[in-house]
């Protein structure tokens, strides 16, 4: 007990002689300012009532995905899961939302999403993860089939996801 | 710096798009969120952009913070899943050689330095060491003196699971330092 405490105080009295550096005001001044300029310049995730233009483009995409589907051969269930079929634009975006924040927020691994909830075997999900700056995961969360959605849904559902209330009623 | 008076109250602000509520939020919590990607990546330019993904996804996501923990547990929690991110994409964690920091006294002897600066350099070595959801519990209970129950809500594990982390991590710097 009395080894274990010592250790204890070892470590932590090496941690404090090896300190953190400081940030200098400036850098966090600079810090603060590029968060708000990146908030300011990120578009609202909403589609309706905040940005008319959204609307619209729903409305165009729900056109061309009617007309895709309406030309298009049906495919077989297992090229859906493959990740270069993946680009089948949701119209719904609430579970997008929610999967995002759920990443985003660090309740969801965006290896989770990918491997277990898509389903697609890890090597594939590796190759995804890594082709995607951390950045773009809203743009690759886009690539979702309204099918990999439903996953994710019940997914987050067995998970006990605190959001999942809000998007699902 | 500006005063974080009531913590509700700029949490309210910030969900109304208040910039001055989400400014102070920063300020008061880049110190904890900049130790712990530093001391997670152990590169100072690193642990600078984990803090601004941080607060960016942090603040992105205000709407959705419900505020039953504080926001410095939340903003925790999303800087170890940004740190754990990028030491997947980077895979390293960086060392400022020994002899860069060395730790000088002139109350101590030349024989009694040289000794406290390696084992300083190998409890950092051991750190480096440690797996990613090792290393973040490591951290948060060593180098932010997070209580238990804290950082199983910060990194959403049961209080046994840490307690079993922080066991096995302290056993692996043990094994260094001895």
């Amino acid at each position: 007990m009395n080894k274990d405490k010592n250790i204890d105080d070892q470590i932590r009295e090496f941690l404090a002689k090896d300190p953190v550096p400081e940030l200098e005001n400036w850098e966090v001044n600079i810090l603060t300012q590029r968060v708000l300029a990146r908030v300011e310049k990120r578009a609202p995730r909403r589609f309706f009532g905040i940005r008319p233009a959204w609307g619209i483009g729903v409305v165009a995409v729900a056109a061309l995905l009617l007309l895709a589907i309406w030309i298009a051969p049906p495919q077989l269930p297992e090229q859906a899961l493959m990740p270069e079929d993946l680009a089948v634009l949701i119209i719904d975006e609430e579970p997008e939302d929610m999967l995002y924040d759920a990443i985003s927020g660090g309740e969801l691994e965006v290896e989770t999403a990918f491997a277990e909830i898509i389903d697609i075997d890890e090597s594939e999900a590796e190759k995804i993860y890594y082709s995607y700056a951390e950045d773009e995961i809203d743009a690759a969360i886009n690539l979702l089939s309204d099918e990999e959605v439903e996953n994710i849904l019940q997914y987050l559902d067995e998970a006990g996801y605190s959001g999942k209330e809000e998007v699902i009623s | 710096m500006r005063k974080m008076d009531n913590e509700k109250q700029i949490l309210e602000r910030a969900k109304k798009g208040d910039k001055d509520a989400m400014a102070v939020i920063i300020e008061h919590n880049q110190k904890n969120v900049f130790a712990l990607a530093y001391r997670m990546t152990g590169n100072r330019e690193d642990a600078l952009d984990i803090a601004q993904d941080t607060f960016i996804k942090a603040i992105h996501n205000v709407k959705k913070f419900r505020g039953d923990s504080k926001i410095s547990t939340w903003l925790y929690s999303i800087a170890a899943n940004v740190s754990r991110d990028h030491l997947r994409k980077h895979g390293r964690v960086d060392f400022v050689p020994l002899e860069e920091t060395w730790i000088k006294s002139a109350d101590d002897s030349p024989f009694k330095i040289t000794e406290e600066n390696e084992k300083r350099d190998l409890v950092r070595r051991g750190i480096s060491t440690l797996p990613p959801k090792m290393r973040e519990v490591f951290v948060l209970r060593y180098e932010e003196n997070l209580p238990i129950a804290e950082i199983a809500e910060v990194l959403n594990r049961s209080q046994g699971t840490v307690k079993a982390q922080i066991f096995q991590a302290t056993e692996k710097i043990r094994a260094f330092v001895q």
